[in-house]
């Protein structure tokens, strides 16, 4: 009995090990065939989901070999999403073993929602905070820094022989003589570069992004797109710029700026907005921006919503 | 086809995609990551999409890895929390700490040689999907191979890799 055992066991890690080839590629769309399989023993999922993480883990351990210039990518392309994991765990494998020879000494510095600060470096750099953000500096280092949420102004001083470097969603960015914006919040990474250039992800696959453009990265892929350089992080202002956002980001910033949770409801969630918020006005009210926004927004519970107005 | 487009493939295809993700384990979490699934649909930028119902299947397929790699981070940092000596909350990063490097260098050494032990073409095909994200038609056509060798190369040195870890985990 316990041969069987062992054979069952080695016939369902074979076929998990086929299902996460297959599922692997894009082109994959016999999920139908895929979700019989799933259901045909729950031991499947369970299998499935262990072969696909013990390879990410691995995938993540392979010591990255590229060292090749910087080249101007296509504005578009795709990234697998399930190779996301793998690419943020050999960065974070990167940023240890730099970590460990450097003594680094890491700490936080946070702002709570509705809140604004600025931090400025040993090296004459300066990082503007907005609300609920949260940034990991490094007292031995002060050349880098991590977002990991939040948003905030970097206004670097350059350093060709060690240029400045800032995580975020498990990707880098290296300065390139610079100021930019960067948020993470709700999954996906934005810059936005309002001087001198930013290299995201340096490498082979790298995209260098010049003064007046910016980054979506979304589901794993990165899109690039123009911005209005005035407008680059005049939310330290108080002034909240868009020009084509979707309702749920502006929600999402606005509760950042405001301190309130403020959410946007599916029917009006995609909806697109262009034109300036100054949420100084707005003394804490989110309210008071829905004539502009063109949506109604009432409490719910201990949170905001915006829906349509009927 | 357009997100709205998508919305009306998620609405009859709904049941059938709550049944998919508690096929993978979802449980009583299948109707939150169902509604996830559709929060966003609702904020996917727009643009054609060959196969909608495809695509929501590999979204919810995504949405359970993602549980998954959440999971097993949340592991990772309990262990380091664990072998840490103490310090203040406000100086922890969910970067790596000493020891996990240490376990990390191991980790990479052994994924070396069973990168190695597959043979050039497979590796580099590894290389260029799990590492460079590239897709495997595309590596399909930069190598000059048909579609199941890239499959079959992918396999091969996920098997080596599987392997070594878990001799590895139980060393």
């Amino acid at each position: 009995m316990a041969e069987h055992h062992d054979i069952d066991a080695r016939a369902l890690d074979e076929a998990a090990l086929d299902w996460v080839v297959r599922t692997g590629s894009d082109a994959f769309d016999d999920w139908p065939a895929f979700h019989a399989w799933l259901e045909a023993d729950p031991r499947h999922a369970a299998a499935y989901h262990a072969t696909a993480m013990d390879i990410e883990e691995m995938a993540a351990s392979v010591p990255s070999v590229q060292v090749a210039p910087i080249v101007m990518q296509p504005p578009r392309r795709r990234w697998p999403v399930w190779t996301g994991g793998a690419i943020a765990a050999s960065l974070a494998l990167f940023v240890g073993y730099e970590a460990i020879e450097t003594r680094a000494q890491p700490y936080a510095v946070e702002t709570a929602a509705g809140a604004m600060r600025t931090v400025q470096l040993a090296d004459g750099s300066s990082i503007a905070m907005g609300g609920a953000t949260r940034l990991m500096l490094d007292r031995n280092d002060p050349r880098t820094a991590t977002l990991e949420r939040g948003e905030a102004m970097f206004v670097v001083r350059h350093d060709d022989s060690d240029p400045f470097e800032v995580s975020v969603g498990g990707a880098r960015l290296v300065d390139v003589g610079t100021a930019f914006d960067v948020k993470f919040a709700r999954g996906e990474t934005r810059v936005a570069v309002s001087e001198g250039a930013v290299d995201y992800n340096p490498g082979r696959d790298g995209i260098r992004l010049l003064k007046g453009r910016g980054l979506l990265v979304r589901d794993g892929e990165a899109t690039v797109t123009n911005v209005d350089v005035a407008s680059v992080g005049s939310w330290r202002d108080s002034v909240l710029a868009y020009e084509g956002a979707t309702l749920a980001e502006v929600a999402d910033d606005l509760s950042r700026a405001l301190g309130v949770d403020l959410r946007a409801d599916p029917g009006v969630a995609k909806r697109a907005f262009s034109g300036s918020i100054a949420t100084a006005k707005l003394s804490g009210d989110p309210r008071l921006a829905a004539p502009l926004l063109g949506v109604a927004i009432r409490k719910c519970g201990g949170h905001w919503v915006m829906s349509s107005r009927s | 086809m357009d997100s709205s487009g998508l919305e009306a493939v998620f609405l009859a295809n709904r049941d059938t995609l709550l049944r998919f993700l508690r096929s993978l384990g979802a449980g009583d979490a299948a109707e939150d990551l169902l509604h996830e699934l559709w929060m966003r649909i609702q904020t996917a930028p727009a643009g054609p999409i060959a196969s909608p119902l495809s695509y929501l299947y590999r979204m919810a397929n995504n949405l359970m890895l993602d549980r998954h790699r959440a999971v097993r981070q949340a592991e990772k940092r309990d262990r380091e929390w664990t072998e840490a000596t103490g310090g203040p909350a406000l100086d922890r990063s969910e970067e790596p700490s000493a020891e996990r490097v240490v376990i990390a260098r191991e980790q990479a050494a052994l994924a070396e040689a069973a990168l190695q032990s597959v043979g050039d073409r497979a590796a580099r095909i590894f290389r260029r999907h799990r590492i460079d994200g590239i897709e495997q038609r595309v590596i399909a056509a930069e190598f000059g191979v048909s579609l199941s060798t890239v499959e079959g190369d992918l396999r091969k040195a996920y098997r080596a890799m599987i392997d070594a870890k878990r001799r590895y985990d139980e060393a």
